[in-house]
């Protein structure tokens, strides 16, 4: 059952990828992106990340590519008449003779796990989220007010790059 | 039990596809959902680990991730429209100002 | 013990704070200056009379560059030789301290000036304090460095420069052989520890070193490298022309460093490592010829002269032969003597003609001065009695260590007769020059500008003080070494240094006395009328070289000697032989006999031939002075038609045996040469239009090529860094 699950979700999820990155029209892409989001979150659920799920959802389905519809929308492209680079038939042979062989080593070689301490049913026990917490908010309590610094500083380089005025007054100023 | 190497080798093709995806396509916005789509690969790994290892960490670098990928998009998407409003295009192969 | 440590530290106080607060002294500085090495001379008289009594003093403070088994401490040994000197050095520095307050008066480098001779203080302070090997080369070096600095004070002067860095690059060349030496020191002996190096000395006594091919005993070579430190410090021969350039500097410099104090430091070093000296008969040969040959060259050099500061530079190169050869004969002790009383009259001499010069508005030429006498009375009267004293006139301090050193050489050997002849000669004709100046300047004929005899003028109190304190000092200090009755308390004074480490090296013995073998050593000075003594009479006294002492009760008994049977005894003998017989002797015979060949000298001979030596040497200076007084008291023609005479050596004299000139065609010009060359195609063609152009050429070059593999499009970049990792993989799965 979890087989047919996974197998299910992991096929969608190429799928939508591959689409995300080759179909012609940016709209279509998005809702591709979209797509994969979703069985992305189902790939979590599978794996007991519960919380995640939820997070993958709403901030990369709810925020994220919404953000990205906005700015299509905003911009109103033209469709253009060669959406692909001209390298590209090669940086495919490359590239996935690369992934190829990765793949090649991955089912070769093993993976020896270690147990760590948290096994599926003490997260289970204590419940997905709230461990998430504790860990967040002890151990890596200052990467993550870090992570804040991070988002503050991208929002007023959002703000400062968009802003009409500012660019055109520093351009007066340089002229 | 779905082995821990599906989930590896998932993640690897995803990461693949959003690197050819950066090399490739001519609009920077497909260029940027490529990126999304690398970021995802390696959630992916991260949960994975975290859940045969038995570690909380690896969901907790999640996080993490999402962050950087939430302030990349912010910014990501301000030079975009920056760049639209001052060159009147998105394609990256016409963004050559920065040579010789 | 830490009032020891503040005699160096006193005048580096007064560097740092005067040299640091430039600005805030200006003309002030002496305020800070000279108490501060008058305390340090007052606590050096204080060491002087504890370690008088017994108290010496060798402790280490820290470990200065602890480098594996090489420790190096900086301490701070104390004993009768660095009391002495460090007596002499602030005595005469706290006078010239004194004196330059009035002899620099509105120099625009006044307050630099001061802080330099503190740090030269400071330096020779703790170059005579040190307790080891690498100290002692730390202050060896900071007094040049700062002899250097204060040459060039007045830096405008083209004649300062290249006098100064003469100074510096020949000192460079003794501080070579002089660092090699301590090399050598270390990788003999494991330590550069005095005490631990003497002690060892013994041990070492057989063992050679490569040099250049050849096997050297390995004590020779130490020495000799050690000597040429020396030989570079007190301008000894060859390495000698360096002193005279110095008097470029102001005089108080020229006293302090270059009469006093700082060029006796290799004299110092000497007497300081006797026991590696005493243990190579090379080396004490060297030395011992060196510093004759030094001294005759340096004495009929300073015969023609005419600047008035040159000839007592002459005259302090010749001294400073004296000294060395002293010190070559194993008579140590007559050495530091003639240094200590050197120290003294010769600053007065330099302060004196600093107070000519100062006084006729810069005039250094003495056939440009004369009849001075009128004009200033102090300096004319000091003059005269550091001249008399540098002449060596009874009761003058010269006259006791010079004919201390005449009657130690003549006592030495055959090769001490002919140091003692090289002696009297230089003799002679130091007491000539040195009142030719004395005449011309004094004396003779008005030979004034009219500019000059206008503002002649006595000099201030500040410079006149330290001129009769020194004049004083110059009549007194010889009475130290007075010879005529008891023990000479010089060599009481010094007699444990020189005793304690030199136990029974036999290159000493065989050095002090010519025959080799032990039993005749005993009485090899004595002109052959000793009676033959039983061995163990010679082993146990052999500190009695005659045998009419070995044959006194007390000494017999004090020395746990065999009383000989059948030898005179003579009442004078007996009592100078107990003279001689410290207590440390008896309780090491053999040491002690070995070690003073000088003593045992003493003890063996009666008074009456050193009195007639004393006597003949007196009549030696005396007639050079009558000579002098002949020939430049009035206007006389004499002097020129004897130069006209003999021009070669007139000519040869006055120019100091073209000496500079030979260094300049065999070393400077050369140099000068391969360095204009080594400019223009090493430096010009080579480095900057091969090297440096060719660089920035070739990386343009390659730039205009590669920019073409630049398009500024980031996919490309991409690509290329996925062909990358294509490589890398690749490259896993094929090998």
């Amino acid at each position: 059952m979890m087989q047919a699950i996974f197998i299910y979700l992991a096929t969608v999820c190429v799928v939508c990828a591959v689409l995300t990155v080759s179909l012609r029209q940016p709209v279509y892409n998005v809702m591709a992106l979209l797509t994969m989001f979703f069985h992305v979150a189902g790939l979590y659920v599978l794996l007991n990340a519960e919380f995640l799920a939820v997070v993958q959802i709403i901030v990369y389905a709810g925020a994220i590519l919404v953000l990205y519809l906005f700015v299509l929308m905003l911009l109103n492209l033209r469709s253009e008449s060669r959406h692909l680079h001209r390298q590209w038939p090669f940086a495919v042979l490359i590239l996935g003779s690369v992934a190829a062989m990765l793949v090649g080593a991955m089912q070769a070689g093993g993976f020896g796990l270690p147990t760590g301490e948290a096994p599926a049913q003490v997260i289970q026990a204590v419940g997905n989220t709230e461990s998430i917490g504790l860990t967040l908010y002890t151990d890596y309590l200052l990467p993550f007010e870090l992570a804040s610094l991070v988002l503050l500083v991208a929002m007023i380089g959002a703000i400062v790059l968009t802003k009409k005025e500012l660019i055109q007054d520093h351009g007066e100023e340089q002229s | 039990m779905i082995p821990l190497s599906s989930y590896v080798i998932l993640s690897a093709v995803i990461f693949f596809i959003g690197v050819i995806g950066v090399v490739i396509r001519r609009t920077i916005i497909v260029v940027l959902l490529s990126i999304e789509l690398m970021l995802n690969a390696v959630n992916i790994n991260f949960v994975a680990f975290s859940h045969y290892l038995e570690s909380i960490t690896g969901q907790v670098f999640v996080f993490f991730t999402l962050t950087v990928a939430a302030a990349e998009v912010a910014v990501g998407l301000a030079l975009l429209i920056a760049i639209y409003r001052n060159r009147k295009t998105v394609n990256v192969e016409e963004l050559d100002v920065m040579k010789w | 013990m830490v009032t020891y440590a503040l005699i160096p530290l006193l005048p580096l106080v007064s560097f740092i704070v005067v040299g640091l607060f430039q600005k805030w002294f200006r003309n002030q500085a002496h305020l800070i200056c000279v108490p501060m090495v008058f305390l340090s001379f007052a606590l050096s008289l204080t060491a002087l009379f504890d370690v008088a009594q017994g108290n010496t003093v060798n402790v280490d403070f820290f470990e200065w560059i602890p480098v594996g088994s090489f420790n190096p401490t900086f301490g701070v040994m104390v004993d009768q030789l660095t009391a002495s000197m460090l007596v002499l050095v602030t005595l005469v520095s706290s006078l010239v301290h004194l004196y330059t307050v009035g002899y620099m008066h509105g120099d625009k480098g006044y307050d630099r000036f001061f802080a330099y001779i503190s740090l030269f203080t400071f330096s020779m302070l703790v170059l005579v304090t040190s307790n080891n090997f690498l100290q002692l080369f730390f202050g060896w070096e900071a007094v040049g460095l700062c002899s250097y600095l204060l040459i060039v004070h007045w830096y405008e002067r083209k004649a300062s420069c290249n006098a100064s860095l003469k100074a510096f690059i020949q000192n460079r060349v003794g501080d070579f052989g002089f660092a090699i030496g301590i090399f050598l020191i270390w990788v003999t002996f494991d330590s550069v520890d005095y005490q631990t190096v003497f002690a060892a000395v013994p041990e070492h006594l057989d063992e050679s070193v490569s040099f250049l091919g050849w096997e050297v005993n390995v004590m020779t070579m130490i020495a000799l490298l050690l000597f040429v430190g020396a030989v570079g410090k007190s301008a000894q021969f060859l390495l000698h022309s360096w002193l005279p350039d110095a008097m470029e500097g102001p005089t108080p410099i020229s006293a302090l460093i270059h009469a006093a104090t700082m060029v006796t430091a290799g004299i110092f070093m000497v007497s300081r490592c006797h026991p590696i000296f005493n243990a190579s008969e090379v080396a004490m040969m060297t030395v011992a010829i060196v510093g004759g040959f030094t001294a005759l060259f340096g004495a009929t050099i300073a015969l023609t002269q005419n600047d008035i500061k040159k000839v007592v530079a002459y005259s302090t190169m010749s001294q400073l032969g004296y000294m060395v050869m002293a010190c070559g004969i194993g008579a140590y002790a007559a050495g530091m003597f003639h240094l200590l009383t050197h120290g003294v009259f010769k600053a007065l001499l330099f302060l004196a003609a600093g107070s000519v010069i100062h006084a006729l508005a810069g005039e250094q030429d003495i056939r440009r001065m004369g009849q001075a006498k009128r004009h200033m009375p102090t300096t004319y009267w000091t003059m005269l009695w550091g001249s008399l004293a540098l002449a060596g006139i009874f009761p003058f301090a010269g006259f006791f260590s010079k004919d201390e050193i005449l009657w130690q050489a003549w006592n030495t050997g055959m090769m001490g007769k002919g140091l003692w002849l090289v002696g009297i000669i230089v003799a002679f004709m130091t007491a000539f020059y040195t009142f030719r100046v004395f005449f011309l300047v004094f004396y003779g004929a008005d030979n004034m500008d009219h500019e000059v005899r206008h503002h002649a003028h006595e000099s201030p109190k500040v410079i006149t003080i330290p001129l009769v304190t020194l004049a004083i000092g110059s009549l007194l200090v010889g009475w130290l070494g007075q010879p005529f009755w008891g023990k000479n308390p010089v060599h009481e004074y010094m007699s444990p240094v020189f005793q304690s480490a030199v136990s029974g090296t036999p290159a000493l013995q065989a050095h002090a006395t010519p025959l080799p073998d032990l039993v005749t050593a005993a009485f090899a000075d004595d002109d052959g009328h000793g009676a033959p003594a039983a061995p163990e009479a010679a082993l146990g006294a052999e500190a009695a070289v005659t045998p009419d002492a070995v044959a006194t009760p007390e000494v017999a008994m004090s020395a746990e000697a065999v009383v000989t049977p059948g030898a005179v005894v003579t009442p004078e003998a007996a009592v100078s032989a107990e003279a001689v017989v410290t207590p440390e002797a008896a309780a090491h015979p053999v040491a002690a006999a070995a070690a003073h060949g000088e003593e045992a000298g003493h003890g063996g001979h009666d008074k009456g031939a050193e009195f007639a030596l004393m006597a003949l040497s007196m009549l030696v200076a005396v007639s050079g002075i009558w000579m002098a007084h002949r020939w430049y008291g009035r206007p006389s023609q004499a002097p020129s038609r004897l130069a006209a005479a003999y021009q070669t050596l007139y000519q040869g004299s006055l120019n100091k045996w073209y000496w500079d000139e030979l260094y300049d065609a065999i070393f400077t010009r050369p140099t000068l040469r391969l360095a204009n060359r080594m400019w223009r195609v090493a430096d010009d063609i080579i480095i900057d239009k091969v090297l440096v152009d060719g660089v920035a050429i070739t990386t343009r070059i390659t730039g205009e090529i590669l920019k073409f593999f630049q398009t500024g499009r980031v996919q490309h970049y991409a690509m290329v860094m996925s062909l990358g990792i294509f490589v890398i993989v690749g490259g896993f799965f094929l090998f």
